[in-house]
């Protein structure tokens, strides 16, 4: 549960309503419920995409908004799992957890040890959306995550939400989340999992400006979001721009983590980063303060799938 | 015509055993290539800086323990997975994963984490954890693959100046520690 607490402030810019706007006006309970999967197109895994749909919808009432994105990846999903007006939200795709791993690091360096391996949990390109979990604090009610070894990858989740344990079949387990959820749903309709959300409105957002530029003529095929980070929290996603184009996009940060360096990371893991990835060239400011790219003496910047960005 | 059958069927079988015989080969060479020359290298380049004793043995004894063997299994399965899925069977496990291993957050109210520095060392290393990890991948890219640490360490000395030797110091024996974890 790792700073758990410290991700609950970032959902505060992306909430719309506090408990105080709730009790003034009248506004629509949450009753959208998504299903989000990543699977590469090949024929097999188009037709279980297919299957996927089909069991999501006929497992739900006419009662909810049902919204279902095939090819989702990293935008996608931080954009959905901090939609407020989500009830659900369900996410299936492949996932690889390394036990031996895992289990001789965690077993012999101590429960939290301070080297861990990296754990995936991958999009139809094979890029590792796992962190996007992580640290999570969500406006929506219930997450269900499906892949194999879920469980052992996320354990920050709350037990409310759901997670799949061991290899799994994806249209099997996709039925059990969504029963759990309408069991859920009967024994607590506004039930809302992520209870700390409101502790942590203290802390005040710094918006930071971020500039994205891609050269002219860049291999769109190599182009992805980035997602920003600020001491291991995920705060924003920043979208792909266009070539030739310069984009700017604002992240609001907590005032309390801003000595920290700010981290601009593809979402690539090393099972995936021989293809190469364009950044463009990037800028982090924050009021007047422009931050300095983190780089080796001859200029080139250090790190493979990140930038880092110092105060 | 069922001698046939159980011919076919036989020859089927034997048909996906030589399958998943190409494929466990290929995934094996990636796991090496990627974890034993690259990201052992790198932890084991730094732990070896941090004193710990990183021989052939003790290499040897960290690659072993990695997740190959579990990728090679991995990959057998995967070759019955392709097969089963022709039956509507697709297992959402995925086959040729390989985990990168990073430097991560040190508890400041867990001093038993950072034994042997100040609290204040302890919170530099984690405000820093970004620059190490940045540092830790360039490196990753920059070895050689032979399999001794030596150009490992000698990059780890070269970058780690950009770094508060507290940074550096810790981030040394937390190698140092995880090296020998497989060694043992």
């Amino acid at each position: 549960m790792r700073q758990l607490s410290l991700n609950v402030c970032l959902c505060l810019g992306l909430a719309f309503f506090s408990d105080s706007t709730l009790a003034q006006t009248e506004v629509a309970t949450p009753n959208r419920v998504v299903l989000l999967t990543s699977f590469a197109s090949k024929n097999k895994e188009v037709r279980l995409e297919r299957r996927l749909e089909k069991i999501f919808k006929e497992s739900l009432t006419p009662n909810y908004e049902i919204v279902v994105i095939h090819n989702s990846d990293q935008e996608v999903l931080f954009r959905e799992l901090h939609n407020s007006a989500n009830k659900a939200l369900f996410w299936v795709s492949h996932a690889a957890f390394n036990r031996s791993y895992a289990k001789k690091s965690y077993s012999k360096l101590g429960a939290t040890p301070t080297l861990a391996p990296e754990q995936t949990i991958l999009d139809y390109r094979k890029d590792n959306v796992a962190p996007l979990f992580n640290h999570l604090t969500t406006p929506v009610d219930f997450l269900a995550v499906i892949g194999c070894n879920t469980d052992k990858i996320l354990k920050d989740l709350e037990l409310s939400h759901y997670v799949a344990h061991g290899k799994v079949k994806g249209p099997l387990e996709l039925k059990k989340a969504v029963h759990r959820f309408l069991k859920l749903e009967s024994h607590s309709p506004s039930n809302t999992l992520n209870a700390n959300s409101s502790k942590e409105a203290a802390d005040e957002l710094v918006s930071v400006r971020i500039t994205r530029s891609i050269p002219t003529g860049a291999n769109v095929h190599h182009l992805r979001s980035l997602r920003v980070v600020v001491n291991g929290n995920i705060l924003g996603v920043i979208s792909v721009v266009a070539p030739g184009k310069n984009e700017e996009f604002f992240i609001q940060v907590p005032r309390s983590l801003l000595h920290f360096p700010i981290e601009i990371q593809s979402a690539q893991s090393v099972g995936t980063s021989d293809q190469k990835i364009i950044f463009g060239e990037i800028t982090v400011q924050v009021a007047n303060n422009e931050y300095r790219l983190f780089t080796r003496s001859d200029g080139i910047p250090f790190g493979k799938n990140r930038r880092v960005f110092l105060p | 015509m069922k001698k046939n059958s159980i011919h076919r069927f036989v020859a089927s079988l034997t048909l996906l055993f030589c399958v998943s015989q190409f494929v466990a080969p290929r995934s094996e060479a990636l796991v090496g290539l990627i974890f034993k020359n690259r990201t052992i290298k790198v932890i084991g380049g730094l732990g070896a800086l941090g004193g710990a004793t990183f021989g052939l043995t003790s290499y040897a004894a960290a690659v072993s323990a990695t997740t190959l063997g579990s990728m090679i299994t991995l990959s057998l399965f995967t070759a019955w997975g392709i097969a089963l899925g022709g039956f509507g069977v697709i297992l959402l496990d995925d086959q040729n994963t390989v985990a990168d291993i990073e430097f991560e957050t040190i508890n400041i109210d867990q001093p038993d984490q950072y034994l042997g520095f100040t609290r204040d060392e302890a919170e530099i290393y984690n405000q820093e954890l970004p620059m190490l990890n940045a540092i830790r991948q360039t490196i990753a890219s920059e070895v050689n693959s032979n399999e001794d640490t030596s150009d490992s360490e000698a990059l780890w000395l070269k970058y780690s100046k950009a770094l508060n030797p507290a940074t550096f110091s810790i981030a040394k024996v937390k190698a140092k520690a995880f090296v020998e974890s497989f060694a043992k």
